[in-house]
This record gives C-alpha cells, structure tokens and sequence, in this order.
C-alpha cells in the first residue's frame, strides 16, 4: 500500500473563534502526562535538554547572546508554564478557544522539540528494529507530530 | 471563516534601548524537527505574510538551509528572535551588510 494515510480529524473548524477536539481515548492522559514532564524539565532540567527551546539569537558574538538571553529567558519561561497550565486545563474539553488552540500548539511543539532533540531525530524517515530501545520514545515523538499537524492545518484556517 | 491577519505586536520586553545605525536582519535556520506546516503557520501569525509569502520563505529554510524573514532596528530584531523562539524556531540576527 502506497501513499499518505488520512487525516484523523482530531480537530475541527468549530466556531468562528473556536475549534472542536476529538482525541482518542488516553490521548489526553497522555499529553497531560508529557506536558507535566516538559514543565519539571523547563524548571530544573539540564541546560543541553532544554538547548533548542532557547537558542542562540547572536552566533557570532557571545556577549551580546549573553545579554538576550538575560533579557528574555524568564518571559519565555513564564509563557510555557501558562501554556502547559492552558492545555492541562483544558485537555478534557471538547472546544477549545484560538488563544488556547495557541497554547496546545506551543506546549505540543516543545514537547517535540525536547525529544527530538534528544532522539537526535533526522528529517530521512528512519525504521527502527522492533527491540530498539528508543521505539516507545520514537513512537510519542509521532503521536506529537500528528496532533501538532493537525492542529496546525486547522488553526491555519483562523488566520 | 475569516479573520483579519495577525500582525506581529511584540509581545515580549527585550529592555534593548534603540539602535538607529546599521539594520539588521533576522534569519530562520533549518531543523529536522519543526513541520513544514507548522513554520508556514508562524511566518503567517508573526509577520502578516499571506499564506503564499510564508510558503515561499519556508520552502527556503528547507531547501537552502535558512532565510531572512525580517530586517530592521537591532530592538526590532531582537523582538523578532524572542517571538521565533518562542515558538519553537531556530532564529538568529546580524547586521545586514548587503
């Protein structure tokens, strides 16, 4: 069998402001679960897990890099805890406002991109062996990325 | 469903005095992590790009390795960098010296 398999609707265009949720049962357990890890990870974590949710503004001149990431690392900090708070709170509704469509999408992202980062994931698609290790972590790194992709062509439509 | 595009407010405090000399510009670097879709979205939501505009830019991040996506004060550009990264992008800033 060939080609790309179909949408599996887990959201939809739900108002004028306002999108319809339908995940699959545990799905929201299991963001509930990952987001409150990215929250532990955000306030204690290593610095190198955390390196692609603050990267380097200036490469090429360390001070300066210094000096933003002093200016900004706490707002940014601020803003993914309120994310997580926005998607937690509303993991078991069935709409969600596009503020908060936001905030699942953010929240979804960093997820992502914490353990891609960490998987060392490549844009080639990559099969695993059935007794990698790495499979169960490989496998909610692609459950993020359906839901984000989904999330993300209905979210588009808002703007 | 329509909406009017969101244009770029800076929503995040740099506490960067003004820098009326040099531009500078702001570039988007490629990563296996971001989806297409999901850059496209944030040139659109950031920067009031049309839906094409946002395309064009992605499809240079992915296929040239990065690209600019806006210029302007070194206040400016910070403001820019923070609300990429904020959403998730690799961004950076450097004197324009075209």
């Amino acid at each position: 069998m060939s080609g790309e398999f179909e949408s599996l609707r887990l959201f939809a265009v739900g108002g004028p402001d306002s999108i319809d949720v339908s995940l699959p049962e545990g799905w929201d357990e299991l963001l509930r679960s990952l987001s409150e890890q990215l929250r532990e990870a955000l306030l204690v974590g290593e610095v190198d897990d955390l390196r692609r949710l603050y990267p380097t503004a200036y490469p090429d001149d360390p001070d300066h890099n210094a000096g933003f990431a002093d200016r900004v690392h706490d707002q940014l900090l601020m803003q993914r805890l309120d994310s997580i708070d926005q998607l937690q709170a509303s993991l078991d509704s069935t709409t969600i406002g596009i503020a908060t469509a936001d905030a699942w999408m953010s929240t979804i992202n960093e997820m992502r991109l914490v353990l891609g980062d960490r998987l060392d994931v490549s844009e080639a698609d990559e099969t695993l062996d059935d007794d990698d290790p790495s499979a169960p972590a490989h496998l909610i790194y692609g459950l993020l990325t359906l839901v984000l992709g989904e999330l993300t062509e209905i979210r588009t439509a808002f703007l | 469903m329509s909406s009017p595009l969101e244009v770029a407010d800076p929503d995040i405090d740099t506490g960067f005095e003004v820098d009326s000399d040099t531009p500078w510009i702001v570039l988007v670097w490629n990563d296996p992590i971001n989806l297409m879709s999901y850059v496209t979205f944030v040139f659109q939501k950031l920067f009031g790009y049309s839906r094409e505009k946002a395309t064009e830019l992605m499809l240079d991040v992915h296929e040239k390795g990065r690209a600019v996506v806006s210029n302007g004060t070194r206040e400016k550009a910070e403001i820019d960098v923070a609300r990429l990264h904020e959403h998730g992008l690799w961004a950076t800033m450097q004197k324009d010296d075209s």
